[in-house]
C-alpha cells in the first residue's frame, strides 16, 4: 500500500506516538482505545497540517488533539469511562504496556489517586508531572493563560495529595 | 510525588502496537482521501441539482402554466389546421352530451348538419365527407331518441315534428348539393348518398306516423 504519509509526518510520528499512546492509555485504561485515539491523533494533526504547514508547537498541538478527540468520545459514550470512573479492581493486564510489577504497582496507587480528581486536574497532572509538558505547552493545549495553567496545577497537585492512599513519605 | 508520577513514563506500547497504529494511520488517511474525492463528486451532483431547482423556480409556477397553455393551444390550432372538422365535431358531440334532454340534443344536431348544408366547399376540404357522414349519424341517433308526441314539461309534439321536417329538409338539400357538385372520391360519394337516402327514407318514415301528414 502507498504510504500517504509524508518523510517529516514519519519522524514527528516516531517521536511522539507513544507519549500520545500513553497519555490516551492512562486516560482511558484501555489498549484499544489508546490505540484508536493514537492513530486518530496523527490522522487530524497529518490532515491539518496539510492545509497549515505552520506549527508552531507540533507536541502540545498533538495532546490537544488528543485530549479534544477524547472529549468527543467521551461525549459520544464510545469510551466505557475514564482513568477516574474506572473502578480500582479492574486494572488492565497487558504486560506489554505495564511492562513489571513495579509499574503495575505504581498505576493502580496513581490510579486510586486520580479516580477522587475532577478530570480537568487529572489532565493536568498527567501532561504536566507524566508527560512533562511545560505550563506553556498546557496552556495551549486548555487554551488559558499560563497563570491560570499555574494555579490549575498547584490545586491538582494539593487535591491529588489529599486524596492520596499512599504513605505520605512516598508522596 | 512527582517523581513517582513521572515514573509512569515507563509505560509505553510495543513495537508491535506502534506498528499497527502506523498501519491504522495510513488506512483511515486513504479513505478519508476517498471520501474527500467522493465528497467532491456529490458536491457537483448537489450543484447541478440545484442549479436544475433553480430553473424550475425561475419557470414557476405562472411562467410553467403559461407554457403549458400555449403548447395546449399550438397543438390545438395544429389539429385544427389539419383536420377542421374533428375539432368542431369534438365541440358539437360535447354539446350534445351535456344538452338537458333529447330536443335540445336534436337541435344541437340539426344546427350543425344546416351549417355543414351552408358549406360551400364542404366536399373539398379535407374531412368534409366524413364530416357529414358522422353528423347525419349523429342525427339519426338523437331523432331517435325524441318522442313522436312530446315530452311533457321539455317539449311539444310539434316541436318533434318541426324537427323532424328541419331534418327532412336538409337530407333533401344535402342530397341535391352532393350531386351538382364535382366529387373527387367516387367511392365516398356514393357511400354517402346511400346514407342520405337512408335517412330520407327514415325520416318520411317518422314524418308519416304524424296525423297531419
Amino acid at each position: 500500500m502507498e504510504q500517504v504519509m509524508t518523510a517529516g509526518f514519519d519522524e514527528l510520528y516516531t517521536k511522539y506516538a507513544k507519549a500520545i499512546y500513553r497519555f490516551a492509555y492512562l486516560k482511558t485504561s484501555s489498549t484499544e482505545m489508546a490505540k484508536d485515539i493514537t492513530a486518530e491523533t496523527f490522522c487530524r494533526f497529518f490532515e491539518y497540517s496539510k492545509k497549515h504547514p505552520y506549527i508552531e508547537n507540533e507536541k502540545a498541538f498533538l495532546y490537544r488533539i488528543a485530549r479534544n478527540y477524547l472529549i468527543d468520545c467521551y461525549r459520544k459514550k464510545e469510551t466505557g469511562g475514564n482513568l477516574v470512573e474506572l473502578d480500582v479492581e479492574t486494572i488492565p493486564s497487558d504486560e506489554d504496556i505495564l511492562k513489571n510489577s513495579l509499574t503495575r504497582e505504581l498505576y493502580q496507587e496513581v490510579r486510586s489517586a486520580m479516580r477522587f480528581l475532577k478530570k480537568e486536574y487529572e489532565d493536568i497532572i498527567l501532561l504536566h508531572y507524566v508527560e512533562e509538558l511545560s505550563v506553556k505547552e498546557i496552556s495551549f493545549i486548555h487554551k488559558t493563560t499560563e497563570n491560570v495553567t499555574r494555579v490549575k496545577i498547584h490545586r491538582a497537585i494539593t487535591s491529588l495529595k489529599k486524596h492520596v492512599t499512599l504513605s505520605e513519605n512516598n508522596f | 510525588m512527582q517523581k513517582k508520577l513521572s515514573q509512569l513514563r515507563a509505560i509505553e506500547p510495543s513495537p508491535e502496537i506502534v506498528d499497527s497504529i502506523r498501519t491504522t494511520i495510513d488506512l483511515r488517511l486513504k479513505e478519508r482521501e476517498v471520501i474527500q474525492k467522493g465528497d467532491v463528486v456529490s458536491d457537483v451532483v448537489a450543484v447541478t441539482k440545484k442549479h436544475q431547482k433553480s430553473n424550475e423556480h425561475i419557470l414557476s409556477p405562472y411562467m410553467r402554466k403559461s407554457i403549458y397553455a400555449t403548447s395546449l393551444l399550438v397543438f390545438v390550432f395544429a389539429f385544427y389546421v389539419e383536420n377542421p372538422f374533428m375539432v368542431r365535431n369534438v365541440v358539437v358531440f360535447s354539446r350534445v352530451a351535456v344538452a338537458p334532454h333529447a330536443h335540445a340534443k336534436s337541435e344541437v344536431a340539426l344546427n350543425e348538419l344546416e351549417y355543414l348544408n351552408t358549406k360551400g366547399d364542404l366536399f373539398r376540404v379535407r374531412g368534409g365527407y366524413d364530416a357529414l357522414e358522422k353528423t347525419i349519424k349523429l342525427n339519426r341517433l338523437t331523432l331517435d331518441t325524441l318522442s313522436l308526441m312530446g315530452e311533457k314539461g321539455t317539449y311539444s309534439q310539434d316541436d318533434c315534428l318541426s324537427d323532424y321536417k328541419k331534418y327532412y329538409n336538409l337530407l333533401l338539400m344535402l342530397d341535391k348539393k352532393l350531386k351538382s357538385e364535382v366529387n373527387n372520391d367516387k367511392v365516398k360519394t356514393v357511400v354517402l348518398q346511400e346514407k342520405i337516402h337512408d335517412a330520407i327514407e327514415e325520416a318520411e318514415e317518422r314524418l308519416g306516423s304524424y296525423p297531419k301528414n
